[in-house]
């Protein structure tokens, strides 16, 4: 029901968009004029993820089911768990799909910029890590040749 | 008549002849009787006088002997003393002799042991010194070889890092996008393969 959302959502910020996106259409459930669902529904960007939770919300219902579908969104949300990927250059949108992709649906994505790993990258996620960069490789290798 | 006076008379002579030889006779016993106390006194006088004299006589005669007794005395303490002393002194000769053999004796054997000792220690000495300047080659020679390591692992962590560097700006500078992306996507299917994701 989700899913689409979930995979859809790619970084930090676009989580912390959604959680904000979700209580601001739970507020306007239960307000008139200017501040109910529909005006609301109104201001918001009609594409990406923000058009992908309107549509949602929409398709869900009216009233106390919409309030359901929007909870549980929030809740699938929250469960979301980020991975601190360190790489050498800064990625775009596209290769960080790619990367999403790999990661899973329940992931999301943050990225720090390191020139001084080379390539490749450093993978930190639950309290693991996982250091796959080139300087790494190369420090390796040196050391290992000892020269 | 007649002769009652005539015995009268006769009677009356012979009454005072008694009387008379009783007079006669009592004056003859206290003369008699002073004559002997005088006599017994004076025998005592004369026989404590001779005591006297026999005792003052003894006396000097005592006194006398108790003066060469005392002389004798004297001497004999004298002869006994220097005999006393003598007998010591001669057993502190032989004491002392005894003891100055025996200190002799001691003392050359003690000497005997500390040259013994001294030639021991020197010896000892010699070889401690010996081992010492051995110990200290030993660690001067340990010290050289670990701090020509640590320079060696110095120069070679620098060399290292020095061509690290080099390598990683060559490196760095000549990776393209594509291979940045591609290096990525490795990172991670190698974090997956580690359990890491």
């Amino acid at each position: 029901m989700y899913s689409d959302i979930l995979w859809s959502i790619k970084t930090e910020d676009e989580v912390v968009q959604v959680l904000s996106l979700i209580d601001t259409l739970i507020n306007s459930l239960y307000k008139m004029g200017e501040e109910s669902f529909e005006q609301v529904v109104t201001y918001l960007p009609q594409t990406g993820i923000v058009g992908r939770v309107v549509d949602g919300v929409k398709v869900a219902g009216s009233g106390g089911e919409r309030q359901g579908w929007l909870e549980g969104l929030k809740s699938e949300v929250k469960k979301m768990q980020g991975v601190q990927l360190t790489t050498a250059i800064d990625i775009d949108g596209q290769f960080l799909g790619e990367l999403k992709k790999i990661g899973g649906e329940k992931v999301f994505i943050n990225i720090k910029v390191d020139p001084g790993i080379l390539g490749g990258a450093a993978i930190a996620f639950g309290g693991r890590y996982s250091e796959a960069t080139l300087a790494a490789k190369i420090d390796q290798a040196l050391k290992e040749m000892k020269i | 008549m007649d002769w009652l006076i005539f015995l009268f008379i006769w009677v009356l002579t012979g009454v005072a002849v008694f009387c008379a030889w009783g007079w006669w006779r009592a004056t003859w016993e206290v003369e008699k009787n002073e004559t002997s106390d005088e006599k017994v006194f004076k025998r005592a006088r004369h026989k404590a006088l001779k005591i006297v004299r026999e005792a003052r006589d003894r006396a000097v005669e005592i006194i006398n002997d108790a003066g060469s007794v005392a002389s004798n005395q004297d001497a004999w303490l004298d002869g006994q003393v220097r005999k006393a002393t003598e007998e010591k002194l001669a057993g502190y000769r032989e004491m002392l002799s005894k003891l100055y053999e025996e200190v002799k004796q001691k003392a050359g054997q003690e000497m005997e042991e500390f040259e013994s000792a001294i030639e021991k220690g020197a010896v000892e000495a010699e070889k401690a010194v010996a081992e010492k300047m051995k110990m200290d080659y030993d660690q001067a020679n340990a010290q050289v070889e670990e701090y020509r390591t640590l320079k060696m692992k110095q120069v070679e962590e620098q060399a290292q890092r020095v061509m690290g560097e080099v390598v990683k700006r060559v490196v760095g500078r000549a990776i393209p996008l594509q291979e940045h992306k591609l290096l990525i996507r490795e990172a991670i299917e190698e974090a997956r393969r580690e359990n890491v994701l």
